[in-house]
């Protein structure tokens, strides 16, 4: 036990006393929360370019549109039904309404009028503020033509259900995912790479202290630290950017520390495979990377085709992104996310297995 | 009790034949050397004598353990220094030696060691600070933690100045007045000869001899050399004559002189000068060395 502690209590004291290490684990998370809050808080002040097709052109249509032009935040393009929805297409429009024909008639005669929304779903966040942005002008539109909200039908196209969460709930997970991440596949990996260079892990093999025990100490040192990342990480996202946290505190600290437990035995996977810690250290790049940008981390891949889709769920750090965000904004229990659970414990166990198999003293 | 007792090692790398067919005994309390070339195979013998590798052939008992059966117990009693020698560079000495005590069930004090390594005023700075004598001199208080009775150096001194090696040596000196069995391995001729009881010398994978370094010196290469100047110069050939001489030249005044009885030669020499009215001078005898004897053995020099 006071071999465990020691050995717990050095290795923390290394990752501290590592400069750089320290800036990379906690600072650069913070640094890159920051930067991608205010990007995204901002918004609200872009002006959303929509596309208005009247079919009904009548006059309740018209002033539809002209009340649509007084929008601040809106810009308006009129033109045919074909002309806008390839506009929308090649990523011009933010979003599209059309008003259906008969609009005037239905509204006039006490039925709602049909109006149809589609919303440019290629960045998420800007969608959400369309389609919010549009139905809330619609919805004010309705009311002052007959006193009724319900004076306008909106339909939306392509519809899926939007969440009711803001981007920096959607990040603060991500940025936790992607720590911790980096901090199994390349952190104490690559030291123990670096040990094994050194001739460090022979020394350990001639003592009586079986190397399991020496890494054990090691490992509960990044599981202390990641727990200490997601504090910190949490913590800033909820005081600076007014992140919902909800969710079992104790569940989320169970799935932190299930994820780094798994991405600690890819990282050991790598250490044991490759030659030296240079290569050990590429080859955390090359895996984690990619991972980072392919897993709808820091943007929902509900929205990508379905190629895209596919990739990502064959990606372990999908799940720990998706789990991290099932406990930290959405209130899901562990039972509910039985299935992040089993892919990284899965992942974790088989990599633990060909990691020990294929260990190396030097 | 022999604190080392290894039999017929072998450790071939497919064709290479690291260590080819080794015996070897040490007496517990000796300070035992194993001289040989760079590639002579003696860290590899040396790893296999500390359960660091197993051997393809051959049986190894250390302290009366086997290294197959128990090299747990084993590892408890033996301390290790190895070639390459790199530790934790965020820890300081203090805290390095702390966490490897932790490693054995029993350890000396820390402070003990910090004394006995000469670090006192190093410990607590940080491992990536220290020296390259400071270094070996840390690896050698971690191969002490567990006051092992018996003790590896791999190439102590290697890369160090002559001043960092004669306190590594110091430090031999102090386990060997404990009592401690010590083996070395070293291409340092001197190192050999000042700080070991017993060498055996070593080349190709195998042990080509063994003994105190006096008996290897006088069994294999009995000769000593004198070298003089003398002007304005003699007959080589009246050197030649004086019994006990078996090679003698000269150039430009210098000669060099091999002989089996040292004395008498220089003896004779010096008579023969003064009954021809010459002056000897600079004159300087040299009993062979454990380099002459594995230039003798090898025909090559340890260094080349």
């Amino acid at each position: 036990m006071s071999r465990f502690f020691k050995v717990f209590l050095y290795n923390m004291k290394m990752t501290l006393r590592q400069r750089e290490a320290v800036f990379w684990l906690i600072l650069f998370p913070i640094l890159l929360m920051t930067i991608l809050g205010f990007i995204f808080r901002s918004t609200g002040e872009i002006r959303l370019r929509v596309g208005v097709v009247d079919l009904d052109g009548s006059g309740i249509s018209r002033s539809v549109v002209e009340a649509f032009r007084g929008v601040e935040a809106i810009e308006v393009y009129e033109g045919s039904e074909e002309e806008e929805r390839k506009a929308l297409k090649e990523g011009d429009r933010n979003g599209l309404l059309i008003i259906s024909p008969g609009f005037e008639s239905a509204v006039s005669s006490g039925k709602a009028g049909e109006v149809t929304i589609i919303v440019n779903r290629s960045e998420v966040t800007i969608a959400q503020v369309t389609s919010s942005t549009l139905r809330g002008v619609l919805e004010k539109m309705g009311q002052m033509i007959s006193g009724v909200p319900a004076a306008i039908a909106v339909r939306e196209e392509e519809e899926k259900e939007v969440k009711d969460f803001e981007y920096i709930d959607f990040m603060v997970p991500g940025i936790l995912a992607m720590v911790i991440m980096f901090g199994g596949i390349s952190g104490y990996s690559l030291e123990i790479a670096t040990y094994r260079e050194k001739g460090i892990l022979r020394r350990i093999k001639v003592s009586p202290v079986p190397i399991s025990s020496f890494l054990v100490g090691g490992v509960a040192s990044v599981l202390v630290f990641s727990l200490l990342q997601a504090v910190v990480l949490i913590a800033f996202g909820v005081l600076a950017f007014g992140m919902k946290l909800r969710g079992n505190y104790l569940h989320m600290a169970g799935f932190v520390l299930l994820g780094s437990l798994s991405f600690l035995a890819l990282g050991f996977l790598i250490a044991s495979l490759t030659r030296n810690s240079r290569s050990a250290g590429l080859a955390a790049q090359a895996i984690g990377q990619p991972m980072l940008f392919l897993s709808g981390i820091f943007f929902s891949v509900d929205w990508v085709p379905i190629p895209l889709k596919v990739i990502a769920r064959c990606l372990p750090l999908f799940y720990l992104g998706e789990g991290l965000r099932g406990v930290m904004i959405q209130g899901s229990t562990l039972a509910d996310l039985w299935v992040d659970l089993a892919v990284l414990a899965g992942v974790g166990a088989a990599a633990f297995a060909a990691a020990v198999k294929f260990f190396r003293w030097e | 009790m022999l604190a080392i007792n290894a039999r017929g090692l072998k450790k071939y790398y497919g064709e290479v034949r690291a260590v080819d067919g080794v015996d070897l005994e040490v007496e517990e309390g000796e300070v035992f050397g194993i001289l040989g070339p760079n590639g002579a195979g003696k860290t590899t013998t040396l790893e296999m004598l500390e359960t660091l590798r197993e051997p393809d052939e051959g049986e190894i008992t250390i302290l009366g353990y086997d290294t197959r059966e128990n090299p747990r117990e084993i590892k408890e009693l033996i301390g290790v220094q190895l070639q390459t020698t790199a530790f934790f560079d965020e820890l300081t000495v203090w805290e390095t030696i702390d966490l490897f005590r932790s490693f054995y069930s029993r350890a000396l004090p820390i402070s003990t060691l910090v004394e006995l390594a000469e670090l006192t005023d190093k410990a607590g700075a940080r491992v990536s600070t220290l020296s390259g004598g400071q270094h070996k001199r840390l690896s050698i208080a971690l191969a002490l933690v567990n006051d092992p009775r018996l003790i590896f150096l791999d190439e102590p001194t290697t890369g160090l100045d002559p001043q960092a090696r004669r306190r590594i040596w110091d430090v031999v000196g102090l386990l060997r007045e404990q009592g401690k069995t010590v083996v070395i391995t070293t291409h340092y001729i001197e190192e050999a000869e000042e700080l070991c009881e017993r060498v055996a010398v070593m080349d190709h994978g195998r042990i080509i001899a063994t003994g105190t370094p006096h008996r290897l010196i006088s069994e294999h290469v009995p000769e000593s050399t004198i070298t003089f100047r003398m002007y304005p110069g003699m007959d080589v050939n009246m050197i030649k004559e004086i019994p006990g001489v078996v090679e003698a030249n000269s150039e430009n005044g210098f000669y060099r002189v091999i002989t089996t009885s040292p004395h008498e030669t220089l003896m004779a020499i010096v008579s023969i000068g003064r009954q021809e009215g010459l002056e000897v001078e600079e004159v300087n005898m040299r009993r062979a060395s454990l380099e002459d004897v594995f230039l003798k053995l090898t025909g090559r020099t340890i260094r080349s």
